[in-house]
């Protein structure tokens, strides 16, 4: 004999309770495995993945993979690659045309502004904290002449002795004062060396230009620099400090123009001040520092190793917080310090799906569609051997040199670009969730929501911009 | 934003009580499970608004049309559903 019994409306309300209970805690429980789930200010507040160390974001083919050569990047192409420099050549009056004609955007107001906010990256950064070469500046491989550090003679001291501390708390204290000096986000990774440049490039600040040399590991006890320019990093210095530094949301609102350029020379002079600052903390306790903005190796991969986020279709780092909108620096040390471990907040999920900054590139040098990571590189600009979307950077670094100032779109329409707030930090951990309907909801809600739009970057003058910049 | 958020706060326990007092003075006898889904709506509300006041005061106006036509829409829907079903006219057994 069997018994059956009707569902009522208050059962079938309470199934339903419990089911919505149940599924996303099962769903979380199975997608993070052994990985950690940890929520920080640091990364919004939000619940993000951290993975094993073993088990990184990412995947390498180390039968490909080659340390990178600087002298192939982008910037040091622009001065001896004779086909870009030639391509680029007619392009050289543009900015004085635009400051002629008053171009909304290009006017010299907008040079004025973008020019001065590279002022400590160029003038005191060697140019390092952009496009310039290793050990220069503020970018130093040893302590800065004429610092209080050497007034208070801490430099001829040993090494601190940690004074009780744990390594944990050390490594804390030494982020915290990174946070302090100006950066936005600090994390710490074991400093693998495939992400250092083989061989450094000089670029234009050196006489003659473009001296390459290689980046060597030893067994040395001090960073060094050889007469014929090698740079020498003793295996000691096996840590790095890696750094991420917000750039003005407002300014990266407009298309490309005085804002967004200044915006990142900021990032780029904070950078180079952080770094420098942070370097000659770590000499003042007796351990070596080797400063660095976009010279001496890859920012990206150390700071994904480091915690700070996660490698986007635009070829940037998406962080949690502030999405591509940083710039990056680093500096690498022999302090005793213990690493942080990658994270994903489903980041990569997002970008096979979105492509915005792959429809809006100018130079099209993004590549469209799903499924489309690969190990292959697109012109030696880029490093084969990482499981990426590859960017054509020639034709990126084209479209800066025929408008005149940089480009931006990539981070401009990026959907992780947006200024703090629980809204926002609610749909970042809804993403975090890695669920495809979601992730196509929040891509359409933000189509319909036209962010970064605005096409007339005089307005940035009108706007309370101050409520969105942070650690200014 | 402080004075929307307590205006928005004290708007949404207004409206839970007045919805308590036309429930007694019209005798309804309303089932759990539709206080339950009143008080979810008037959270949903809030959220709606929230959302909205958030996104101007960012300073991204379309953002906040868009969103508050389409939360708006199924705030609406769920109050019209939930003042024809449960509180227009009196519910004289609970489910």
């Amino acid at each position: 004999m069997s018994t059956t019994k009707d569902l009522t409306r208050r059962d079938f309300v309470k199934s339903l309770g419990l089911a919505g209970m149940t599924l996303p805690a099962v769903t979380v429980i199975g997608r993070i495995g052994s990985d950690e789930l940890v929520t920080s200010e640091a990364f919004g507040g939000f619940l993000i993945r951290r993975h094993a160390a073993a088990d990184p974001p990412y995947q390498v083919d180390d039968s490909i993979y080659r340390r990178f050569n600087q002298h192939n990047e982008v910037f040091s192409r622009a001065v001896w690659d004779k086909e870009i420099v030639d391509a680029e050549a007619p392009y050289a009056k543009v900015p004085l045309d635009h400051i002629m004609a008053n171009d909304p955007g290009f006017n010299r107001m907008d040079y004025a502004f973008y020019t001065a906010s590279w002022t400590v990256a160029t003038v005191q950064g060697n140019g390092a904290g952009a496009v310039g070469g290793s050990n220069g500046g503020l970018y130093s491989w040893q302590p800065l002449p004429g610092s209080f550090l050497s007034r208070a003679r801490l430099t001829e001291m040993g090494p601190w002795d940690m004074a009780g501390y744990t390594p944990r708390e050390v490594t804390d204290i030494v982020k915290k004062a990174a946070l302090f000096y100006g950066a936005s986000m600090a994390g710490i990774a074991e400093l693998d060396e495939r992400w250092i440049y083989s061989h450094r490039d000089t670029k234009g600040y050196s006489d003659p230009p473009n001296i390459v040399a290689p980046i060597l590991f030893e067994d040395v006890d001090v960073p060094e620099e050889r007469a014929d320019k090698t740079l020498v990093i003793p295996r000691s210095m096996k840590y790095v400090i890696s750094m991420a530094f917000e750039m003005d949301y407002d300014g990266y609102q407009y298309p490309i123009g005085g804002p967004a350029n200044a915006a990142t020379g900021n990032g780029y002079s904070k950078t180079a001040f952080t770094a420098a600052s942070l370097a000659e903390f770590i000499r003042g306790m007796g351990y070596h520092a080797i400063p660095s903005g976009n010279c001496t190796g890859l920012s990206i991969p150390i700071a994904v190793d480091a915690g700070l986020g996660e490698l986007g279709r635009n070829g940037m780092l998406i962080t949690p917080k502030y999405g591509p909108r940083v710039r990056l620096g680093k500096v690498i040390t022999d302090m005793p310090l213990t690493p942080d471990s990658p994270i994903s907040f489903g980041a990569t999920e997002f970008c096979e799906i979105c492509g915005k900054c792959a429809d809006t590139c100018p130079a099209g040098g993004i590549i469209k569609g799903q499924n489309q990571r690969t190990y292959d590189a697109r012109n030696i600009s880029n490093n084969p051997g990482v499981y990426k979307w590859p960017v054509d950077v020639v034709a990126c670094h084209m479209v800066w040199s025929t408008s005149g100032m940089s480009c931006h779109n990539c981070i401009r329409v990026c959907p992780f670009n947006k200024p703090e707030g629980w809204l926002h930090d609610a749909t970042r951990s809804l993403i975090g969730m890695r669920s495809g309907a979601a992730d196509q909801a929040i891509l359409a809600l933000d189509d319909a929501s036209q962010y970064a739009t605005e096409e007339d970057s005089r307005e940035y003058w009108k706007k309370d911009n101050f409520i969105h910049i942070k650690n200014a | 934003m402080l004075l929307v958020h307590l205006l928005i706060g004290a708007l949404a326990t207004a409206a839970l009580l007045g919805l308590f007092d036309l429930a007694r003075r019209r005798r309804l006898v309303v089932p759990v499970w539709a206080w339950v889904l009143t008080v979810l709506g008037l959270l949903f509300g809030v959220f709606v608004i929230e959302v909205v006041a958030t996104l101007l005061a960012e300073g991204a106006p379309q953002a906040a049309l868009v969103s508050g036509i389409l939360l708006g829409l199924i705030a609406v829907i769920w109050g019209v559903l939930l003042g024809r079903y449960v509180f227009a006219k009196p519910v004289t057994a609970a489910a």
